[in-house]
């Protein structure tokens, strides 16, 4: 949040009403205290297990391997995943120090391991620590199930006269067969 | 003054800033190593999106600012997909990137530049098994256009030249702080005058590995092909065979990097972050041996 921002929401909140303010802060604090991980699936969940893995109609089958909580919420916006998540709790940086075993890569090696799992989804952003994370994870799964990850390229409405090279090179690599 | 100027660079450290900026290190031929904002290249449809991305050599235009310049074109020259489809060459490259990063400074480096791009080109291309012996050689020539290189032909204390002695039990010592190979009888010196050890070189010895150490024949042929431009690997067997060594196992260039590894983290005053994962890397079933 940029100061400007910052400012704004700050100015906001002094012209509220004593009693939305006191609301607004007791949210917080319930938030802060009552919000933890799911112990499946590691997704910012208020109950030990969350929703998503709580759910009945939702595939066991399939899990989708995702860096961050973010990137699940985005994925559940598209409402198109049936299947359930992983949260790998960030992406494995050598450079920066962070590595595997600093991730939920481990629980996700047990999980596939235990249950009954038909494929593993790895969408994780097309960057040098993401692609290091995807073979990473990729390796360690590949002797148990079936692993796939995200197509990358053009985004939806994106010129191809605009396309910068490395994006071109991408979606070049990973073209489909029409079917 | 102008406050936009030109340079070509190679992408080495990006991390994520404000909203949907990016803030990059990049070592440049002209300038050095420089960090900049590239403008909201996390956003989808930012044409900086993919050329913000690590190991990627752009034609850049900046513009200076207040603490950090701006990026305000970026023309991809190279990039190196074929990186990103092999978890020890990804490893590999960010190896060299880290270790290139504690080399570089804000004055013009057009040699370490041209160095770090030839070393990736040949991690992305290096026939499967040779990664190893790749980023060995590139570790050297970083050492040795950095000034630090080990000396590997010469004891470092009587400079007795050594020449390694393959098919016998041959062995010779390598003292990190020495600078590199000495004979046996220096190494036995060494150990026989050596006092307590003070508090400084205890802590180094613990974070950088063993200070001083004894090395075989193999080791030291390997070590000594290092300094060519070029490693010429024949496959004669399942295993690459280096001119005048023959096929050296996994194991043997496991030891020859970790050897330089120590060396680089003296020499450097900084542990490789990226070591812990090219030891997992390399200790997986497929590289043991």
């Amino acid at each position: 949040m940029g100061p400007k921002t910052a400012q704004r929401l700050a100015l906001h909140v002094l012209k509220r009403p004593e009693t939305e303010v006191r609301a607004l802060a007791q949210a917080l604090v319930d938030a802060k205290q009552q919000v933890g991980q799911c112990s499946i699936c590691f997704h910012l969940s208020a109950d030990p297990v969350c929703d998503i893995c709580r759910s009945k109609r939702r595939e066991n089958q399939t899990i989708c391997v995702v860096a961050d909580s973010r990137d699940v919420i985005a994925i559940e916006r598209t409402r198109e995943f049936k299947g359930k998540y992983h949260v790998l709790g960030g992406l494995i940086s050598p450079m920066d120090g962070i590595g595997p075993e600093q991730l939920n890569i481990g629980q996700l090696v047990h999980r596939v391991n235990k249950d009954d799992i038909t494929e593993v989804i790895l969408a994780i952003s097309p960057s040098i620590e993401g692609d290091t994370t995807t073979l990473y994870v990729g390796q360690l799964i590949k002797p148990f199930t079936k692993v796939t990850r995200i197509a990358f390229g053009l985004p939806m409405g994106g010129d191809l006269e605009y396309a910068d090279e490395v994006t071109l090179v991408r979606a070049l690599e990973g073209r489909q067969a029409l079917s | 003054m102008s406050r936009t100027y030109k340079a070509t660079g190679i992408n080495l450290k990006a991390a994520p800033m404000g909203e949907t900026d990016r803030l990059m290190t990049i070592l440049t031929k002209e300038y050095g190593l420089l960090r900049a904002i590239a403008p909201g290249a996390r956003k989808h449809k930012s044409r900086l999106g993919g050329r913000s991305g690590l190991f990627v050599v752009n034609e850049l235009m900046l513009s200076r600012g207040k603490s950090l310049d701006k990026m305000i074109q970026a023309q991809t020259q190279q990039s190196f997909p074929g990186l990103s489809r092999d978890l020890t060459r990804l490893t590999a490259g960010q190896y060299l990137a880290e270790l290139v990063l504690c080399e570089a400074s804000e004055q013009p480096q057009a040699e370490l530049f041209e160095l770090l791009v030839a070393h990736l080109e040949r991690l992305e291309t290096a026939p499967t098994g040779t990664v190893l012996a790749c980023l060995a050689q590139g570790t050297f020539h970083i050492l040795a256009l950095a000034g630090v290189a080990p000396e590997l032909h010469y004891c470092c204390l009587s400079r007795t030249p050594l020449k390694p002695q393959l098919g016998r039990h041959w062995q010779a010592g390598f003292s990190i702080p020495a600078g590199g190979v000495i004979t046996l009888e220096q190494l036995e010196r060494l150990e026989n005058n050596a006092g307590p050890t003070d508090y400084e070189s205890g802590r180094r010895k613990h974070i950088y590995g063993s200070l001083i150490t004894t090395i075989g024949a193999p080791e030291l042929a390997l070590l000594q092909q290092l300094g060519k431009a070029e490693l010429v690997f024949t496959q004669a067997s399942s295993l690459p065979s280096i001119d005048g060594v023959g096929a050296a196992p996994h194991s043997l260039w496991r030891r020859v990097e970790r050897l330089l590894r120590n060396y680089a983290q003296f020499h450097f005053d900084r542990p490789i972050q990226s070591a812990a994962l090219i030891d997992s890397c390399f200790a997986s079933s497929a590289y043991a041996s």
